[in-house]
């Protein structure tokens, strides 16, 4: 049994937006994105 | 008649896709905990409430209405020992596009009753007959119901910043 219950729950926007700063200069690459979940 | 203009191509404004970003990711994470918290509270049974209190640091950061009480036959209330036993918080980097919540809990008897059934196997130290026994598995369900949120979730559209077409 462990001591310790933990839960780590949501979304990671980082690569999306890293996507968005590289494609900002071309606005037909630049559609909806969507975040990546994070689970821990 | 002679016309001129100067044309410059869409981009993406990112300083307010950011702002944009923050603000409805914020929104999002909070009604994800909303699901988790409705999830995951209704799987805890409440005697001395010391398990359902460990939710309680997260329910007061949404301001998620989450009753503690004890029941009469319990010889006192436990929602100090749960929330002294738990920790619960969100946490958001707009830089790194990372938002995330957290749910941590020590309480023995709550981590005992997550994985076992305490009336087939008791825990010697814990023991007490129950009357809704576990495997209470609220970790699975509250993930089960962040992710119902998460499925359906966009990032906003991305702000075109514009410039105006000269023409002489």
């Amino acid at each position: 049994m462990p001591d310790e219950i933990k839960q780590v729950l949501g979304f990671d926007a980082g690569p999306a937006l890293q996507a968005l700063q590289h494609d900002s200069h071309d606005g037909e690459k630049c559609g909806r994105r969507r975040p990546s979940v994070a689970i821990a | 008649m002679k016309f001129t203009g100067t044309f410059v191509a869409p981009r993406v404004d990112l300083a307010k896709f950011r702002a944009q970003l923050h603000s409805e990711l914020l929104e999002l994470l909070t009604r994800a905990a909303f699901e988790w918290l409705e999830e995951t509270a209704k799987t805890i049974p409440q005697w001395s409430g010391a398990s359902a209190a460990t939710f309680l640091h997260l329910a007061r950061q949404i301001g998620y209405s989450l009753p503690i009480s004890k029941a009469s036959n319990a010889p006192f209330s436990g929602e100090s020992i749960g929330l002294a036993q738990s920790k619960g918080e969100f946490v958001s980097d707009p830089q790194s596009g990372k938002y995330h919540f957290e749910y941590s809990t020590r309480l023995t008897h709550l981590i005992y009753n997550e994985f076992n059934n305490a009336n087939i196997t008791p825990d010697e130290k814990l023991f007490s007959r129950l009357l809704n026994p576990g495997p209470y598995r609220f970790q699975d369900r509250g993930q089960a119901a962040f992710l119902r949120v998460a499925s359906g979730v966009r990032l906003p559209e991305p702000i075109y910043k514009l410039k105006l077409i000269r023409v002489k």
